[in-house]
Protein backbone atom coordinates (compact mmCIF):
# COMPACT_ATOMS: atom_id res chain seq x y z
CA UNK A 1 0.00 0.00 0.00
CA UNK A 2 2.60 1.94 0.95
CA UNK A 3 4.20 1.65 -2.54
CA UNK A 4 0.96 2.31 -4.64
CA UNK A 5 0.38 5.71 -2.41
CA UNK A 6 4.13 6.88 -3.49
CA UNK A 7 3.97 5.92 -6.55
CA UNK A 8 0.19 7.81 -6.91
CA UNK A 9 0.68 10.84 -4.94
CA UNK A 10 2.38 13.28 -6.50
CA UNK A 11 -0.07 13.09 -10.04
CA UNK A 12 -3.18 12.77 -7.43
CA UNK A 13 -1.71 16.35 -5.83
CA UNK A 14 -1.32 17.72 -9.54
CA UNK A 15 -4.85 16.75 -10.09
CA UNK A 16 -6.72 18.18 -7.26
CA UNK A 17 -4.41 21.50 -7.33
CA UNK A 18 -5.62 22.04 -11.21
CA UNK A 19 -9.23 21.49 -9.67
CA UNK A 20 -8.89 23.46 -6.73
CA UNK A 21 -6.21 26.17 -7.44
CA UNK A 22 -5.38 26.00 -4.21
CA UNK A 23 -2.30 24.09 -2.85
CA UNK A 24 -3.49 23.42 0.67
CA UNK A 25 -6.72 22.37 -0.16
CA UNK A 26 -5.12 20.01 -2.49
CA UNK A 27 -3.02 18.54 0.13
CA UNK A 28 -5.84 18.27 2.42
CA UNK A 29 -7.79 16.58 -0.44
CA UNK A 30 -5.04 13.67 -1.81
CA UNK A 31 -4.04 13.08 2.26
CA UNK A 32 -8.39 12.55 2.73
CA UNK A 33 -8.21 10.23 -0.32
CA UNK A 34 -5.28 8.12 0.99
CA UNK A 35 -6.79 8.00 3.97
CA UNK A 36 -9.92 6.52 3.10
CA UNK A 37 -7.96 3.87 0.96
CA UNK A 38 -6.08 2.87 3.79
CA UNK A 39 -8.53 2.55 6.27
CA UNK A 40 -11.56 1.58 4.34
CA UNK A 41 -10.47 -0.56 0.82
CA UNK A 42 -6.75 -1.97 1.83
CA UNK A 43 -7.91 -5.58 2.30
CA UNK A 44 -8.75 -5.33 -1.46
CA UNK A 45 -6.54 -7.40 -3.83
CA UNK A 46 -3.83 -4.47 -5.03
CA UNK A 47 -5.34 -4.19 -8.51
CA UNK A 48 -8.10 -2.39 -7.55
CA UNK A 49 -6.84 0.15 -5.56
CA UNK A 50 -6.00 2.87 -8.35
CA UNK A 51 -9.56 2.88 -9.45
CA UNK A 52 -10.85 2.68 -5.86
CA UNK A 53 -8.27 5.87 -5.21
CA UNK A 54 -9.12 7.71 -8.10
CA UNK A 55 -12.89 7.57 -7.24
CA UNK A 56 -12.34 8.59 -3.74
CA UNK A 57 -9.81 11.28 -5.19
CA UNK A 58 -12.63 12.75 -7.78
CA UNK A 59 -15.67 12.78 -5.44
CA UNK A 60 -13.45 14.41 -2.95
CA UNK A 61 -12.69 17.12 -6.15
CA UNK A 62 -16.17 17.47 -6.43
CA UNK A 63 -17.58 17.67 -3.48
CA UNK A 64 -14.79 20.81 -3.28
CA UNK A 65 -16.10 21.97 -5.59
CA UNK A 66 -20.01 22.23 -4.98
CA UNK A 67 -18.82 23.75 -1.28
CA UNK A 68 -16.77 26.34 -3.12
CA UNK A 69 -19.68 27.19 -5.72
CA UNK A 70 -21.94 27.33 -2.21
CA UNK A 71 -19.57 29.60 -0.59
CA UNK A 72 -19.40 31.73 -3.53
CA UNK A 73 -23.28 32.07 -3.63
CA UNK A 74 -23.79 33.26 0.11
CA UNK A 75 -20.30 35.31 0.03
CA UNK A 76 -20.99 37.13 -3.66
CA UNK A 77 -19.40 40.10 -2.38
CA UNK A 78 -16.04 38.69 -1.39
CA UNK A 79 -13.97 38.09 -4.68
CA UNK A 80 -12.46 34.07 -5.75
CA UNK A 81 -10.03 33.16 -3.37
CA UNK A 82 -7.80 31.01 -5.34
CA UNK A 83 -4.10 30.21 -3.87
CA UNK A 84 -5.28 32.95 -0.47
CA UNK A 85 -3.05 30.18 1.28
CA UNK A 86 -0.29 30.25 -0.55
CA UNK A 87 1.98 32.81 -0.44
CA UNK A 88 3.32 31.85 -4.20
CA UNK A 89 1.25 31.56 -7.19
CA UNK A 90 0.40 28.11 -8.84
CA UNK A 91 3.55 27.74 -11.51
CA UNK A 92 3.28 24.02 -13.25
CA UNK A 93 6.28 25.32 -14.78
CA UNK A 94 8.39 26.69 -13.08
CA UNK A 95 11.59 26.34 -15.23
CA UNK A 96 12.70 30.03 -16.60
CA UNK A 97 13.76 30.48 -20.11
CA UNK A 98 17.42 29.82 -20.77
CA UNK A 99 19.40 31.66 -23.45
CA UNK A 100 20.83 28.31 -24.51
CA UNK A 101 17.55 26.67 -25.13
CA UNK A 102 17.12 25.55 -28.46
CA UNK A 103 13.72 27.33 -30.41
CA UNK A 104 12.28 24.17 -30.60
CA UNK A 105 12.32 23.50 -27.11
CA UNK A 106 11.17 26.59 -25.89
CA UNK A 107 7.94 26.41 -28.33
CA UNK A 108 7.39 23.38 -26.42
CA UNK A 109 7.41 24.49 -23.22
CA UNK A 110 5.13 27.57 -24.16
CA UNK A 111 2.65 25.48 -25.57
CA UNK A 112 3.23 23.14 -22.24
CA UNK A 113 2.30 26.20 -20.18
CA UNK A 114 -0.61 27.26 -22.65
CA UNK A 115 -2.01 24.03 -22.38
CA UNK A 116 -1.77 23.48 -18.45
CA UNK A 117 -3.00 26.85 -18.16
CA UNK A 118 -5.90 25.69 -20.62
CA UNK A 119 -6.51 22.49 -18.34
CA UNK A 120 -6.61 24.43 -15.47
CA UNK A 121 -9.65 27.02 -16.58
CA UNK A 122 -11.67 24.35 -17.68
CA UNK A 123 -15.17 23.47 -15.66
CA UNK A 124 -13.84 21.05 -13.16
CA UNK A 125 -15.87 17.99 -14.76
CA UNK A 126 -14.59 18.33 -18.05
CA UNK A 127 -10.78 18.68 -16.72
CA UNK A 128 -11.16 15.42 -14.31
CA UNK A 129 -12.81 13.53 -16.76
CA UNK A 130 -9.80 14.71 -19.57
CA UNK A 131 -7.01 13.95 -17.03
CA UNK A 132 -8.66 10.73 -15.72
CA UNK A 133 -8.97 9.61 -19.30
CA UNK A 134 -5.93 10.67 -20.70
CA UNK A 135 -3.45 11.09 -17.98
CA UNK A 136 -4.43 7.59 -15.98
CA UNK A 137 -5.32 5.83 -18.63
CA UNK A 138 -8.92 4.73 -17.30
CA UNK A 139 -11.16 4.06 -19.63
CA UNK A 140 -14.65 5.44 -20.77
CA UNK A 141 -16.44 3.46 -18.25
CA UNK A 142 -13.69 3.59 -15.15
CA UNK A 143 -13.91 7.19 -15.44
CA UNK A 144 -17.76 7.41 -15.41
CA UNK A 145 -17.35 5.50 -12.43
CA UNK A 146 -14.80 7.27 -10.55
CA UNK A 147 -16.59 10.42 -11.17
CA UNK A 148 -20.14 9.30 -10.83
CA UNK A 149 -21.73 10.30 -14.50
CA UNK A 150 -22.68 8.02 -16.85
CA UNK A 151 -20.33 7.01 -20.21
CA UNK A 152 -22.39 9.03 -21.96
CA UNK A 153 -20.81 12.25 -19.83
CA UNK A 154 -17.60 11.58 -19.77
CA UNK A 155 -17.65 11.17 -23.59
CA UNK A 156 -19.13 14.65 -23.98
CA UNK A 157 -16.65 16.21 -21.41
CA UNK A 158 -13.94 14.70 -22.38
CA UNK A 159 -14.90 16.00 -26.09
CA UNK A 160 -15.62 19.43 -25.01
CA UNK A 161 -11.83 19.62 -23.01
CA UNK A 162 -10.21 18.07 -26.23
CA UNK A 163 -11.60 20.73 -28.58
CA UNK A 164 -10.21 23.67 -26.27
CA UNK A 165 -7.37 22.33 -26.02
CA UNK A 166 -7.35 21.24 -29.54
CA UNK A 167 -8.13 25.11 -30.26
CA UNK A 168 -4.43 26.11 -27.96
CA UNK A 169 -2.53 24.16 -29.68
CA UNK A 170 -3.72 24.90 -33.63
CA UNK A 171 -3.39 28.60 -32.51
CA UNK A 172 0.45 27.48 -31.62
CA UNK A 173 1.36 25.76 -34.33
CA UNK A 174 -0.03 28.95 -36.36
CA UNK B 1 -6.71 -0.61 -16.39
CA UNK B 2 -5.44 -0.68 -19.41
CA UNK B 3 -5.14 1.95 -22.11
CA UNK B 4 -7.44 2.80 -24.98
CA UNK B 5 -5.33 2.28 -28.28
CA UNK B 6 -4.37 5.16 -29.38
CA UNK B 7 -2.54 5.82 -32.46
CA UNK B 8 0.80 8.44 -33.08
CA UNK B 9 -0.89 9.82 -36.29
CA UNK B 10 -3.99 10.54 -35.15
CA UNK B 11 -4.11 14.01 -34.29
CA UNK B 12 -6.16 13.77 -31.39
CA UNK B 13 -3.28 11.10 -29.75
CA UNK B 14 -1.04 14.01 -30.71
CA UNK B 15 -2.73 16.12 -28.57
CA UNK B 16 -2.99 13.47 -26.22
CA UNK B 17 0.66 13.47 -25.85
CA UNK B 18 1.58 16.96 -26.05
CA UNK B 19 -1.00 17.54 -22.46
CA UNK B 20 0.69 14.31 -21.33
CA UNK B 21 3.89 15.63 -21.48
CA UNK B 22 2.99 18.80 -20.07
CA UNK B 23 1.48 17.54 -17.06
CA UNK B 24 4.51 14.85 -16.54
CA UNK B 25 7.14 17.69 -16.63
CA UNK B 26 4.82 19.93 -14.31
CA UNK B 27 5.14 16.60 -11.92
CA UNK B 28 9.32 17.13 -12.21
CA UNK B 29 8.51 21.07 -10.66
CA UNK B 30 6.85 19.72 -7.41
CA UNK B 31 9.02 21.40 -5.06
CA UNK B 32 11.07 19.61 -1.81
CA UNK B 33 8.28 21.23 1.11
CA UNK B 34 4.99 20.09 -1.49
CA UNK B 35 6.98 16.69 -1.76
CA UNK B 36 7.87 16.74 1.76
CA UNK B 37 4.24 17.60 2.72
CA UNK B 38 2.99 14.48 0.10
CA UNK B 39 5.04 12.35 2.29
CA UNK B 40 3.85 13.58 5.62
CA UNK B 41 0.11 12.60 3.95
CA UNK B 42 0.51 9.53 3.07
CA UNK B 43 2.60 8.57 6.73
CA UNK B 44 -0.77 9.81 7.65
CA UNK B 45 -2.65 7.81 6.39
CA UNK B 46 -0.69 4.68 6.52
CA UNK B 47 -0.94 5.36 10.49
CA UNK B 48 -4.30 5.44 10.57
CA UNK B 49 -4.19 2.22 9.21
CA UNK B 50 -2.59 0.57 12.24
CA UNK B 51 -4.79 2.88 14.42
CA UNK B 52 -8.10 1.61 12.99
CA UNK B 53 -6.96 -2.19 12.83
CA UNK B 54 -7.91 -4.12 16.14
CA UNK B 55 -6.20 -7.09 17.52
CA UNK B 56 -7.99 -10.47 16.50
CA UNK B 57 -8.82 -11.11 20.02
CA UNK B 58 -11.00 -7.55 20.75
CA UNK B 59 -12.98 -8.73 17.54
CA UNK B 60 -13.67 -12.21 19.15
CA UNK B 61 -14.62 -9.74 22.43
CA UNK B 62 -16.69 -7.95 20.47
CA UNK B 63 -19.00 -10.67 18.81
CA UNK B 64 -19.01 -12.81 22.59
CA UNK B 65 -20.45 -9.66 24.25
CA UNK B 66 -22.80 -9.27 21.98
CA UNK B 67 -23.86 -12.82 21.29
CA UNK B 68 -24.13 -12.73 25.54
CA UNK B 69 -26.05 -9.43 25.29
CA UNK B 70 -28.53 -10.59 23.16
CA UNK B 71 -29.07 -13.73 25.19
CA UNK B 72 -29.50 -11.75 28.06
CA UNK B 73 -32.16 -9.65 26.48
CA UNK B 74 -33.91 -13.17 25.05
CA UNK B 75 -33.93 -14.76 28.80
CA UNK B 76 -35.97 -11.48 30.04
CA UNK B 77 -38.19 -10.66 27.69
CA UNK B 78 -39.17 -14.60 26.69
CA UNK B 79 -41.36 -15.10 29.58
CA UNK B 80 -42.76 -11.39 29.50
CA UNK B 81 -43.92 -11.88 26.12
CA UNK B 82 -45.59 -15.37 26.91
CA UNK B 83 -47.16 -14.44 29.73
CA UNK B 84 -51.10 -14.73 29.55
CA UNK B 85 -53.45 -12.00 29.31
CA UNK B 86 -56.13 -11.60 31.34
CA UNK B 87 -58.26 -10.10 29.01
CA UNK B 88 -60.80 -12.55 29.08
CA UNK B 89 -61.29 -11.90 32.78
CA UNK B 90 -62.02 -8.11 32.81
CA UNK B 91 -65.40 -8.72 34.08
CA UNK B 92 -63.95 -10.17 37.50
CA UNK B 93 -60.59 -8.15 37.96
CA UNK B 94 -62.54 -5.24 39.85
CA UNK B 95 -63.45 -8.53 42.02
CA UNK B 96 -60.03 -10.03 42.54
CA UNK B 97 -58.84 -6.22 43.96
CA UNK B 98 -61.22 -6.50 46.83
CA UNK B 99 -60.37 -7.59 50.65
CA UNK B 100 -62.14 -10.16 51.95
CA UNK B 101 -64.23 -8.08 54.24
CA UNK B 102 -65.60 -6.30 50.77
CA UNK B 103 -66.16 -9.83 49.34
CA UNK B 104 -68.39 -10.61 52.24
CA UNK B 105 -70.54 -7.04 52.19
CA UNK B 106 -71.60 -8.46 48.53
CA UNK B 107 -71.97 -11.44 49.94
CA UNK B 108 -74.74 -9.85 52.21
CA UNK B 109 -76.08 -7.10 49.41
CA UNK B 110 -76.87 -10.27 47.23
CA UNK B 111 -78.53 -11.74 50.20
CA UNK B 112 -80.63 -8.80 51.00
CA UNK B 113 -81.79 -8.05 47.41
CA UNK B 114 -82.68 -11.80 47.32
CA UNK B 115 -85.01 -11.25 50.42
CA UNK B 116 -86.44 -8.05 49.21
CA UNK B 117 -87.12 -9.94 45.92
CA UNK B 118 -88.86 -12.86 47.65
CA UNK B 119 -90.90 -10.55 49.34
CA UNK B 120 -92.23 -8.69 46.39
CA UNK B 121 -93.12 -11.63 45.08
CA UNK B 122 -94.73 -12.89 48.08
CA UNK B 123 -96.82 -9.79 48.02
CA UNK B 124 -97.92 -10.14 44.46
CA UNK B 125 -99.10 -13.36 45.19
CA UNK B 126 -100.77 -12.58 48.04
Amino acid sequence: METFLAQIQRQAFRMAQLATGNEADALDIVQDAMMKLVQRYQHKPSDEWRPLFFRILEHRILDWHRKETLKRRWFFWKKPTDNEDSDEQIDLLEQHPDDNEPIQEIATRQLSEQLLDTLRQLPVKQQQCFLLRSWEGLSVAETAHAMGITEGSVKTHYFRARQKLQQVADQHET
Amino acid sequence: MKREPLTPDDPDSRLDNQVRHALNVSLETISPRQQAQLNAARRKALASRSASARPAWQGWMGATGLATSCLIALLVLWPATNTPTLDGFADVLPLLELETDEVELIEELEFVYWLQEQDKVAREQG
